[in-house]
Formats: C-alpha cells, structure tokens, sequence
C-alpha cells in the first residue's frame, strides 16, 4: 500500500511560484501555499472564494446596534426621569451610544471571525512548513503518494524551486 | 527604501530586538520610577482628597482634565495612520504605523486614568459602566460624559485589537529567529501564524474589515470627547464646531508626538533606511494641514462670538486673549497654528532638526489649547461674583510628569520586543521578487 507524504519545495520568486501554483491547480491536487506577505498574484492564481469574515463583521455590527439603542432605551426606560421636558427615551443622544456599540460588537466579531476561519490559535507543526517561508520564500507543500514523489518533484524543478524537500 | 530584500528589512527589523544595553535599562527604570512616583502621589491625594489639587469652585476641571483630553488626542495619529491611510492606500504609513499604533493604545491607557484620579474616589468608578448599581439605578447614557466612558473604552478595545491582529505575521518571522525562551514567548504570541494561503485570506479581509470600522471611530472619539463640552451651556464651550475642531487638533497633537518619538528611534535603532525623510515629510504635510484647520477653528470662534451677538460669548474670548491665561493662549496660536506653517517649506519639512523643533512645539502648543478651553471657560462663566482663577498644585505636576513616565516606559518596554517597524507591511511595498525585472537579489 502506498503511504502519503509531503512534498515541498520553496521558491525566491513570485513568477515561478505563482506558475507552480497553476500548474497544481490545472491538476486538482490539494496543496497549501506559504507566503511571508500577501500578495494579488499569488491570491489571483489561487481563485480563492472571499472569506467570510465580513459576515460575522455585519452580525456583529447590526448586533451592536440593536444593543446599544436597546440599552440605552431599556435603561431610560427604567427610571423615567423628565429632564428639561424631553421625554425619557430621547433617540438623538442614544446615537452615539447605538454607533459606539456598533463598532465594539462589530470589531469583536471580525476578530472571532479571523480566530474561526483562519483557525487560530493552532500550535501543531505543519508538515511542509520552512521557517524561511516566514522571511523570504515563498512555499508550497504537496500531498502525494510515495510513487509520485519523484515527477513531482521534477515538476517543481522545472518551476525553478530553490529547494524541494520530503516529509 | 530602494534596493532592500525582504531579508534585509526582515533582519533589519528582528535586529531592533537584539537583547538591549545597560543604558536601555536605566532609561526604562527612570521613567518606570517616574511612574511610581505619579502614583505615590495619586495614592497621597486620595488619602488627602482632592483639595491637594488646585481644582476648586469655580474651575472643577483643571490639569487632570487637561492631561486626559491631550493623551486621547495622542491616541488618535495611530488609528489615522493605520486605519484611515490604509483605505487609501497611503504607502508611506507602512513604516511608520505600528509605532504610532503602539502610541495610540498606550496614549488611551494613560487618558484613562485621568478620568479616575479626577474621580477622587476611584473605588466608585464602576458607577459609570453600563451596569446598574445597588439601588437598581443605571447611568445615564444622555450624559455626554457617560458617551464619553462607552467611547474612550470602545477605542481602547479596537485600536488594542487592530494592533494585535497587525502584530501577528511580524511575531510569526521574529519567531523562526529567535531561540530559548524568547523562542517559546513569540511562538505562544504568533498564534500559530504560518502564512498559509487560508490565513493570509480571511487574514486581509478582517484587516480590511477592521480599518473600516475603526476609521469612523477614530473621528467619533474625539468628537465624542469635544461634546463633553460643548454640550453644556458654559460660554467658550457651547460651540457647534467643537467635535470638527477637537478632530484636527487631536490629528495635530498625534502625528506631532509620532515624529517626535520615531526621530531618535530611528536613529537608536539605526533603521534610518526604513523610517525615511519621506515619510516624516509626509507626515509634516499632513499636520500643515490639520495646522491650517486648528488656525481656522480659532478664528472662526472670535467670528461667531461676535456674530452671535452674545455677550458671554464675546467677553470669554476677549478675556482668553487678553486676562490672567494670555500667555497660555498665545503660546496656543503660535505653536499649534503659526509655527506648523514653517512646513510650508521643503527644507523644514525634510530637515531632523527642524521637525523635531516644530513636533515639540506643537505639542506644547496643544496642552496649552486644552488647558485654555477648560480653564478660562470655567474661571470665567456668567456671574462675576462667582469668578476665580486656578493654577496647579505641585500633586498635579508630579501625577502629570508620572502619566508622561507610563506612557514613555510602556512605549520603550514595545520598541525592545516586540517589532517597532511592521516587518509584513514594509515587505508588501517592496518591489516583489520575480525572475524577471527585480531587484530583490538573493
């Protein structure tokens, strides 16, 4: 029975990087790219789908909102006390309260959003990961069966890979 | 910045870290010293109460006051920097926002404290949170003051959270450098950061996402923070342009004491090839700009005195120019509106000495501006009986020069480990490596 392993070579230029990139996309094979910046051509070649993000950014916005406003309502509510013959629940003041908890709830949520999605924290090693993807190269990491290891590599030599490795 | 490599900034940046010298601890403890010592005194006032301080009928709000409306102005060149030139794609705030970043977090720690040692009893100060308290009261959130403790801490938590979430790919290439316990520390603050293309995805969009959100922020803080006066009915107080005014300044303020602290951090860290000329002269226009605005808004404000017809009104402001705080106004137009106009010039924009010289200036200028808004409104209200002056007591200098050795001992304390330069952002404007055509060299 074959046995699964990584494969992963590091490149200096985004070029090269991004036509290996392709190449594995063209083939359907599942890999993970590394990158010490982001940049567009990389995410271009990927034609990754947006991240969801924004939608726990817009929950918890429009749930700031509603708290906010509610809270401040709720509370005057509470004790209804007349101060200069306005009433009680007063919308105008309670804007600023409303907008404050919108940005609060909202940052929150983008923040769980990012741990969620990008599952972070995870302190597990990654197979396939170089320190120097962290500096300078770029990396893709590759599973496949032990047999295909040598095409495979081959493959990313013509990419013009700095180095290819095996896990 | 042309002709670096990734590397060379990466190593540039993670050099910054290197364990520091003795002179770098002496500095540390002194203003870690001059902190205990504010808070010595803090503790000696609220044993005395607050008659220590020079704060009595009819000027309630004195230096603290003063001190907490200057720091939050502070905190707000971060956030500009960060957030508002990200969506507009500012490349030179890449070098320069995480210190500015780190200033704002730690400028709004220390304007919170202020509202406190004002509160004299400090143990009540949960009474201003949005819980009710044991007579099943709740605060009132009509207050501007209560907007005001909603506003301070929302900022607090994002300009914290938007700093973070930019620190973790720098932590991430400081881990894969570092070793022993450092090595471990970083490793635990990285989050597990590898650059992974899923990360790097929802990563940009909650960056994104966050800059949005924080830049309508920046502006409601101190706009928020101008309505604790202008909501009244004091005379010098009761202005409609106060938020739009508040903003500038606090613009003005900020990227003033951004200058002021990255010229010797440079210079320390000798990383003057990534914190260029160019992004202080970038800065220098920006604070022309909010210069021209403050000048404008202290016009503006004898104009609507007069034109208002109001005789309050008309009477504060000539006192402001002309009684007991003259010199503190004068030092207010000329340092905040005169001064900044040097900018005007290329060679004072683009020279060390003459940026430093004008940022203090302006910094100076812009405690003065606090401090003349709250003291002559007050000293001098509607009722000449009821008329008084103030001057601080030697308890609000020295909790003053102690909120000065928080904020300085907090930002050295970041500068030595934790990266003072975005190492991820400063590699994005680099000229990207490729076979063809680059000059990344490796």
């Amino acid at each position: 029975m074959n046995t699964k392993k990584i494969i992963s070579a590091s490149f200096i230029y985004v070029d090269d990087f991004v036509k290996a990139i392709k190449y594995f996309k063209s083939e359907k094979r599942k890999f993970v790219t590394y990158s010490p910046v982001p940049n567009h051509e990389i995410e271009e070649a990927l034609g990754a789908k947006k991240s969801k993000v924004g939608l726990f950014t817009l929950a918890g916005g429009i749930t700031g909102l509603i708290s906010g406003f509610s809270l401040a309502g709720f509370t005057a509510a509470e004790w209804n006390l007349v101060l200069g013959g306005k009433p009680p629940v007063t919308l105008i003041p309670f804007v600023v309260i409303g907008f404050e908890f919108t940005i609060l709830f909202g940052a929150l949520a983008t923040l769980l959003g990012l741990i969620i999605n990008a599952k972070l924290p995870s302190y597990k090693k990654l197979k396939g990961y170089k320190p120097e993807f962290s500096v300078d190269h770029f990396g893709i990491s590759v599973e496949a069966d032990e047999t295909e290891l040598a095409s495979l590599g081959d493959s990313f030599n013509t990419f013009g890979a700095k180095e290819v490795t095996y896990e | 910045m042309e002709g670096l490599t990734y590397k060379q900034v990466n190593d540039a940046i993670i050099n910054t870290l290197a364990p520091p010298r003795k002179f770098y601890f002496a500095i540390v403890g002194f203003f870690g010293l001059l902190f205990a010592l504010g808070m010595s005194v803090w503790f000696y006032m609220i044993i005395n109460g607050l008659g220590v301080a020079g704060i009595r009928h009819p000027v309630m709000w004195g230096v603290f006051i003063t001190n907490f409306v200057f720091w939050v102005g502070i905190a707000h060149s971060g956030t500009l920097i960060s957030a508002i030139l990200y969506l507009f794609r500012a490349e030179w705030r890449m070098s320069i926002y995480r210190s500015a970043e780190a200033m704002t977090v730690f400028a709004v720690a220390t304007a919170g404290m202020y509202p406190l040692i004002h509160l004299g009893r400090v143990w009540v100060a949960y009474w201003t949170l949005p819980i009710p308290n044991e007579m099943l009261l709740w605060p009132n959130f009509k207050s501007p003051l209560i907007m005001d403790v909603i506003a301070i801490s929302t900022y607090l938590t994002v300009s914290a959270s938007f700093f973070l979430i930019g620190l973790i790919p720098d932590i991430a290439a400081v881990r894969e450098k570092a070793t022993g316990i450092r090595k471990k520390i970083y490793t635990i603050l990285s989050f597990g950061w590898h650059g992974t293309n899923e990360q790097w995805r929802h990563y940009g969009r909650a960056y994104l996402f966050f800059a949005a959100l924080a830049t309508p922020l920046v502006i409601s803080v101190h706009s928020v923070v101008s309505w604790d006066f202008a909501l009244s009915i004091v005379p010098g107080w009761h202005s409609t342009i106060f938020a739009p005014y508040f903003v500038a300044g606090a613009i003005h303020s900020g990227l003033a004491l951004v200058i002021t602290l990255l010229i010797p951090l440079r210079k320390i860290f000798k990383v003057e090839n990534i914190i260029t000329i160019k992004n202080f002269e970038s800065m220098a226009k920006v604070i022309l700009l909010t210069g021209l605005i403050v000048g404008y808004a202290y016009a503006i404000e004898y104009f609507l005195a007069w034109y208002s017809g109001n005789p309050y009104e008309l009477a504060i402001f000539k006192w402001r120019a002309s009684g007991d705080y003259a010199p503190a106004f004068w030092t207010m137009v000329i340092c905040n509106s005169i001064v900044p106009l040097l900018f005007f010039f290329k060679k004072f924009r683009t020279s060390i000495v003459g940026l430093l010289v004008v940022s203090i200036l302006i910094n100076v200028g812009m405690w003065f501006e606090r401090y003349v808004i709250i003291v002559t409104s007050l000293a001098h209200e509607f009722l000449p009986a009821a008329w008084g002056n103030y001057s601080p007591t030697w308890v609000e200098i020295v909790i003053s020069l102690g909120s000065w050795g928080f904020f300085l001992m907090l930002f050295f304390l970041f500068a030595k480990f934790l990266p003072s330069i975005s190492i991820t952002e400063v590699k994005e404007i680099l000229p990207t490596p490729k076979r063809k055509g680059s000059n990344n060299e490796h």
